[in-house]
């Protein structure tokens, strides 16, 4: 006779429901799983005796049945982070099985402390992932670099797979030292409120099945559904955030616009005393009167007025404006034993640091499942988004705004008046008409629109053939369709007499079809068999098209038809990018076909033996090497059990190891050289031959890993250990190889790149109170450091180095054979070789900085190591976490600090600005010796050359330690919402990136990039990072 | 599992089919556009042989070049120039098409000859194979360069058929081979004479049979090889171009005062005359080699005499060789005692030729070439042929710099404030690109011992004074 039991699981660290709680009677397959509030009911056989809950993430409870209500708190397990974690194509594995470290991160961590761009909240979090956010600008990308570069050229960015469905994470920033948009990453369309879990899959072995693109690790997520919950379950969360600028440069506030310590204003363009100049090396801002841009004029003079500055915060108090980020979400879930839905509605809306700019996302999800029979089941989840974007120009162009902020600037010039000249006129009135724009009219007119519409979907079909053998069927899309839009107003740039506008539109579509068989069988008392063979057909297609009118005719009507002359095709928004491949094939069509399977074979629940194997036939590759194959071996041994070990100090003991080979195809039509056509020449049409040789003959890249790990927990435990290490080398990498042009070509297609990396990585847990003590803490830390190593270019060592990309000024980001990849390699000063000033600066006799003519490596962008340290405290309804985390070690060239030198921006200008300056170093006799620097010069003259002649002035340090997030939140207990119709309120306060406690770049967040490519370590008048805080509010009915 | 994988995999957004006509049409146009746009030519050549100066900007007035310069001529050339004419010449042998093979072996050589003249050694015989695995060509001696295009001259020579296959897409001549093959045997001329101090035995021969009468050479200033400019955007002249939004150079005070002191008509065709100031009725050229802030004490932009408007419309040609070169050569031979002749003749022809391209003709010219300074110096020949071809070879910036560092005539100032790097004397080459210390480096390393140290103050190998 079956009886009824029902309860609620919550979060013992917040009482809040936990859904998807697996409850199972223990020792049968009897279960359910817990409603969106954490309630459950199961009927139970009279046999049974006790209850099991677990749920990824939390330690499992068993219950003896007493009664008809058994109401469970779990707690996080913080020493094993979730027995069961999701693998590769979403299947649900036992950790302690594993060869392999993974790691996982629960929803509720992403969606209180929320980043606009969810692969931002990995940060500091999980042992071995790097995560550089670019810029504080709206949307921005982020990179994430799972244990170190393994690409030398191509693509370094992990998968992302949500319920077993890969979606694409383009970039279609155009962000880069010169100018651009980032665009952001396609991933942030990811909607945390949706996401029940995130694993990271680090090493090659445990992404193997994933083929291609698992050599770079991958994050599986796993989305919260509705399934056989119980009734309606409504839930909301919201949050509210506010943004501030992290790290603004030091700006001087003693001297204004000019040169020579002179200034007077006539036009703004040179007609007055360096009234062109937009330069602060004019005079000491004293009270003296001096005509001025906004000088009153009076009968057609204009007055001399107060010489004074602004303020010391006129940029960072005034030029920023205070960000806004609402991201409101309602969820309903409902359901019963045979069907679930949930639906889920987000609201997110961002407004940035700077005018004008914004970023708005709506996101619908539906999230379903059925059983049609009890073997045949159904389920869906389909993801619709829109977001728009406003966002501001990057890196150094006259329409990045900071570029005039930052350096060319007249220290004099208060932003404020700035802000209502352009709110008064509309107009560009401005207080230099020689170089710049009021940036104002920049943000408010030279608008870069975007929108990205996106249907994320999948569909899966599972049937079970027998109670040990299950057939599936998934097919799986992405696309999306992205529209952007630029417009540059005629008198933003000096050059242009009329306006520009262009337009993009880009779509893009994944889509996966696969058949999946698995079984799992004890094959007697001792052995388990689990086995999976499977199928995928991919196809990827891109269409990208870029139209330009380049001249407009109405002025102010941004329209293609607007357009007074021609239009221009193939124009990347002004930017010159000629590499980049979207451009030159803006249509792209890619298909891989794969079979894979694995087996792993159990003994006793503590020994475990898997493989995997899968062939891969790409249609990128020629047909003699497009089919390639690559397998994967791992095992574990969980030692405790193995050896029996009941011991109070050692709880438990595991080690583990495994290797992996994974195999990568290339970007489409990479074997055929192409002849690239221009506007014809009268009637002739033209064509050339492309300077890019491509190669017929290209065999599949390879990564070849291994990795060892052990385990270990102690005190019941409360302490634990793990540790992995791990190498992998790539090789037969497909490099587009910048080549002499005496080659006929400038740049071709080879084969032959092999980077090596190993490192270590280990993550700490400490829970110092014992889990009956009201008072929790909890500690989880994590360090990794990886190194790595360019082994070699061609066969023939023909190629010593690879340039990867390079600045506006002359510093190459380089792979150099023998070397730490991303090299910046530029000028440095020319310096003494020995003798008793053997490395000080060598000057001209000017006693200005001479540069070393052989240029050199100045530093890798590369880190030492990184790590993060988490520290969570509960007591009751109360809790408190913060993390903060570290990368060590790293360079980055800093434009920001050269120009801001050069310009007279920087307090570091102020030194010898009355009396001039004796710079550092030695000048060199006649006969050949050396004495010590004894020319005096002008502050401007001397700053003018240390920051411009070698960029080695301007690479620092780009270690940092930052106060990642802070979460302080309250759960209402239960004693004053029983009775209601409310099932739970919680409230937090919540920050992120609130403190960079150390770092050695001056002035900017040194974790900074254009974009999330492997062009990384450079930095141009960067969009300060922001430090965000708010609250958050949640409740469930 | 590979159904569609070919088709997939073809390209649809580019051609993977050259049609040899619409290659031809490109490399000439833009070739000969990069041969007179900004960096080999107005900020470069020009400047040196003080046709032009600068009035703003004027750091490469005082031989303070870009380092991108010297990296796009070089890439240009290489990458997009040659290349072109390679393809063709391989178009041509697939197709057994002689006369294109022909013209892109005269077009290859004639931009080989551009690049040694500017670099000095450069890759040839190992250049333009990288179908072969050459990743990292070794440079060649300047000798042998020269030695090579010569042969390949000779080879085109003997390739052309007039009335053979057809050769479409040719802008220059339209196809007309007999012209090409006078271009070809006029450019294999230059070429020989350029090496006469170097390798006097070789150039001789090669001189003398060139100048025999049985080889076409070009022979009148129709013949001249020119490239038409078209008026519409993208189709336009270089210099155009660059005026659409720059406004930074002058005709050099050291061509405005010679040609003045000479009555020299074509002054008006070269210079305008300033639009504002005290000489709107005269010609004031800027003196080369002024720092910016002395430029701009010269008063307004507009009281300096700007490039003349023949030189500055779109449509203005682009001019590979003339006829009064073939003449100046000849003369040139004469004095040198390779050819029988008067070499005062060929001089005075010379000089018209190069006056009625500027339509120049009949008693002015006369009246001009009566004048004692233009008169022929059996004495002192260089400086005759040296001073008139630096006047004939105006806004053909590498050619007259070439020839000016053959001849060593006329005898130019040094820019008023020159770079360090000029070590106070003219500059006799560019220096090699950046890129190739890192994509070509032993190669270059190789060059740079055999030639000299990389600077711009080295002697190429046919500058023996």
């Amino acid at each position: 006779q079956n009886r009824a039991i029902s309860g609620r699981v919550t979060d013992a660290s917040n009482n809040q429901g936990l859904p998807g709680v697996t409850v199972i009677v223990k020792g049968t397959t009897i279960g359910a799983s817990t409603g969106a509030d954490g309630g459950y009911t199961l009927n139970v056989p009279s046999s049974a005796t006790t209850l099991t809950f677990s749920s990824i993430g939390y330690v499992s409870i068993d219950r003896p049945i007493s009664g008809n209500t058994i109401d469970v708190a779990l707690s996080a397990d913080t020493k094993q982070l979730g027995e069961v974690v999701v693998t590769a194509l979403g299947r649900e594995e036992e950790k302690r099985s594993l060869g392999y470290a993974v790691q996982d991160i629960k929803g509720s961590e992403l969606t209180q402390a929320r980043e606009t761009n969810v692969v931002n909240s990995l940060a500091g979090k999980v042992a071995g992932v790097q995560i550089s956010n670019s810029t504080g600008a709206v949307g921005s990308s982020s990179r994430i670099i799972i244990r170190g570069t393994k690409s030398i050229a191509g693509n370094n960015q992990p998968l992302f797979v949500i319920d077993g469905q890969p979606i694409d994470n383009s970039s279609f920033s155009n962000s880069g030292s010169g100018g651009g948009i980032d665009y952001g990453n396609a991933a942030s369309d990811i909607n945390p409120d949706d996401i029940e879990s995130m694993t990271v899959l680090k090493g090659a072995t445990a992404s193997a099945l994933y083929g291609t693109r698992g050599a770079n690790g991958v994050v599986v997520i796993t989305t919260k559904s509705g399934r056989k919950s119980r009734g309606i379950g409504i839930s909301v969360n919201s949050t509210t955030s506010f943004e501030t600028p992290l790290k603004v440069p030091d700006i001087q506030d003693q001297y204004g616009q000019g040169s020579g310590g002179r200034f007077s204003y006539v036009d703004g363009a040179g007609a007055g005393i360096a009234d062109g100049v937009d330069e602060s090396w004019g005079p000491r801002l004293d009270g003296r009167l001096i005509p001025q841009y906004n000088s009153p004029v009076v009968n057609g003079v204009r007055e001399a007025t107060p010489w004074v500055s602004p303020g010391k915060d006129n940029i960072k108090k005034h030029f920023f404006e205070t960000g806004r980020t609402l991201t409101n979400n309602v969820a309903l879930s409902g359901g019963n034993d045979k069907a679930g839905v949930r639906v889920s509605y987000t609201n997110l809306d961002n407004k940035g640091i700077l005018y004008n700019t914004f970023l708005r996302r709506n996101t619908v999800n539906v999230n379903g499942g059925v059983d049609i029979t009890s073997k045949f089941k159904l389920s869906t989840n389909i993801n619709y988004s829109e977001t728009r974007g406003r966002r501001p120009g990057q890196g150094y162009d006259e329409l990045n705004v900071m570029q005039q902020m930052y350096s060319w600037y007249g220290r004099q010039v208060d932003v404020r008046d700035l802000k209502s000249l352009y709110e008064r006129t509309g107009g560009n009135e401005n207080w230099n008409n020689n170089y710049h724009s009021n940036p104002y009219y920049i943000l408010g007119q030279a608008t870069n629109d975007d929108q990205r519409d996106r249907v994320i979907g999948n569909l899966t079909l599972t049937y079970a053939l027998t109670n040990w053998l299950n057939l599936t069927a998934r097919t799986t899309n992405d696309i999306y369709n992205q529209f952007n839009q630029r417009r540059v107003p005629a008198d933003t740039r000096n050059n242009a007499e009329q306006d520009d506008y262009t337009e993009e539109r880009i779509r893009v579509l994944e889509r996966n079809t696969e058949f999946l068989a698995t079984a799992n069988r004890n094959l007697n008392e001792d052995f388990n068999l689990d086995v999976l063979v499977g199928a995928n057909r991919r196809d990827n297609k891109l269409n990208r098209s870029q139209v330009a009118a380049p001249d407009l005719a109405v002025p102010g009507l941004f329209t293609l038809g607007n357009a007074a002359g021609s239009l221009v095709t193939g124009n990347n928004f002004g930017v010159a990018n000629s590499n980049n491949s979207s451009i030159l094939n803006p249509i792209q069509n890619r298909r891989i076909n794969s079979v894979y399977g694995s087996a792993k074979i159990g003994y006793k629940n503590f020994a475990f033996l898997g493989g995997t194997v899968r062939n891969d036939w790409s249609s990128t590759l020629p047909a003699a090497n497009r089919s390639f194959f690559y397998p994967s071996i791992d095992a574990s041994v969980v030692l405790t059990d193995a050896f029996n070990v009941t011991d109070s100090f050692l709880s438990f003991a595991k080690i583990r190891g495994g290797y992996a080979e994974v195999g990568n195809d290339t970007d489409p039509y990479r074997l055929q050289d192409i002849y690239t056509g221009a506007t014809a020449f009268g009637t002739r049409p033209v064509q050339t031959v492309y300077n890019v040789r491509y190669n017929p003959n290209l065999k599949p890249e390879r990564t070849r890993s291994s990795e060892i790990g052990a385990e270990v927990r102690f005190l019941e435990n409360r302490i634990g250990l793990d540790v992995t290490a791990y190498q992998a080398t790539s090789s037969d990498q497909i490099l587009t190889v910048l080549t002499s042009a005496t080659t006929g070509y400038t740049a071709s297609v080879l084969n032959a790149g092999t980077l090596t990396n190993r490192g270590i990585e280990a993550i700490l847990t400490v829970a110092p109170l014992s889990a009956s003590n009201p008072f929790q803490w909890n500690l989880t830390a994590n360090f990794a450091a990886n190194r790595n190593r360019v082994k070699e270019f061609d066969k023939e060592g023909q190629i010593k180095n690879y340039v990867i990309g390079s600045s506006g000024f002359g510093v190459n980001v380089e792979a150099r054979v023998g070397e730490r990849y991303g090299a910046l390699f530029g000028d440095a000063f020319l310096r003494v070789p020995d003798g008793e000033y053997a490395g000080q600066i060598v000057n001209g006799a000017n006693g200005r900085p001479l540069v070393d003519p052989t240029r050199r490596v100045l530093g890798y962008y590369t880190p030492d190591w990184i790590g993060g340290i988490t520290n969570q405290f509960s007591f009751k309804g109360l809790n408190l976490s913060f993390t903060i985390d570290t990368r060590q070690g790293g360079s980055l060239q800093s434009e920001t600090y050269m120009w801001g030198t050069y310009s007279g921006a920087l307090t570091n200008t102020l030194v010898g600005r009355e009396d001039g300056i004796i710079g550092p170093g030695v000048i060199q006799n006649a006969d050949g010796s050396y004495r010590p620097n004894d020319v005096r010069n002008t502050a401007e003259n001397y700053y003018h050359d240390y920051s411009y002649t070698a960029r080695e002035s301007s690479v620092f340090d780009a270690s940092f330690v930052k106060l990642r997030e802070v979460r302080l939140g309250y759960q209402l207990p239960k004693s004053v919402i029983d009775g209601t119709f409310i099932k739970g309120v919680g409230f937090s306060f919540v920050g992120r990136n609130l403190w960079l406690i150390s770092s050695k770049a001056p002035g900017i967040d040194p974790e900074t990039s254009f974009n999330n490519g492997n062009v990384q370590g450079l930095e141009s008048t960067q969009i300060p990072s922001v430090r965000s805080y708010g609250f958050n509010i949640n409740f469930t009915l | 599992c590979e159904k569609d994988f070919d088709s997939l995999n073809t390209n649809p957004n580019n051609a993977t089919v050259g049609n040899p006509a619409y290659i031809l049409t490109n490399a000439e146009q833009s070739n000969i556009y990069r041969l007179f746009d900004v960096p080999a030519n107005q900020d470069g050549g020009l400047l040196v042989i003080q046709h032009w100066a600068k009035i703003q900007y004027t750091e490469e007035d005082r031989y303070a070049f870009r380092p991108g310069s010297y990296q796009s001529v070089w890439d240009g050339f290489y990458a997009n120039g040659l290349q072109d004419f390679d393809e063709l010449i391989k178009q041509g042998k697939a197709t057994n098409n002689e006369n294109l093979q022909a013209v892109g072996l005269i077009m290859r050589s004639y931009f080989f000859s551009v690049l040694t003249d500017l670099y000095g050694d450069i890759p040839y015989s190992q250049a333009l194979q990288l179908s072969e695995n050459i990743l990292t060509p070794k440079y060649d001696a300047q000798k042998d360069v020269y030695a090579g295009l010569l042969n390949d001259l000779k080879t085109a020579n003997d390739l052309i058929k007039v009335g053979g296959s057809e050769v479409d897409g040719d802008v220059i001549y339209d196809g007309d081979m007999a012209k090409w093959q006078k271009f070809g045997n006029s450019l294999h001329l230059r070429l020989a004479m350029r090496i006469i101090d170097a390798e006097p035995e070789l150039a001789k021969t090669e001189v003398a049979a060139l100048l025999s009468g049985n080889t076409p050479l070009i022979s009148s200033i129709q013949e001249n090889a020119e490239f038409d400019f078209l008026s519409g955007a993208s189709n336009t002249n270089p210099i155009y171009f660059n005026r659409l939004t720059r406004d930074d150079h002058r005709v050099s005070r050291s061509i405005t005062s010679r040609l003045s002191q000479l009555n020299d008509p074509r002054l008006g065709v070269y210079a305008n005359h300033p639009e504002t100031g005290d000489s709107t009725a005269f010609y004031r050229g800027v003196p080369n080699g002024l720092t910016n802030v002395e430029a701009a004490d010269l008063g307004p932009l507009s009281s300096t005499s700007k490039v003349g408007s023949a030189f500055t419309a779109a449509t203005a040609p682009g001019v590979l060789m003339t006829y009064a070169e073939v003449l100046f050569f000849k003369a040139e031979a004469i004095a040198r005692g390779i050819i029988g002749g008067d070499a005062a003749v060929e001089y005075n022809n010379a000089i018209r030729a190069s006056m009625a391209q500027y339509g120049f003709t009949g008693t002015a010219v006369d009246t001009y070439l009566a004048q004692p300074a233009v008169k022929y110096d059996a004495s002192n020949y260089k400086q005759s042929i040296g001073v008139q071809k630096w006047i004939a070879l105006y806004g053909q910036g590498v050619e007259a710099w070439s020839e000016w560092r053959r001849l060593d005539y006329p005898k130019l100032p040094v820019a008023k404030n020159p770079a360090a790097a000029a070590m106070g004397k003219i500059p006799v080459r560019f220096r090699y690109p950046a890129n190739e210390q890192t994509t070509n480096a032993t190669s270059r390393a190789a060059a740079v011992e055999r030639q000299g140290p990389d600077l711009i103050t080295t002697k190429l190998w046919w500058d023996k004074f």
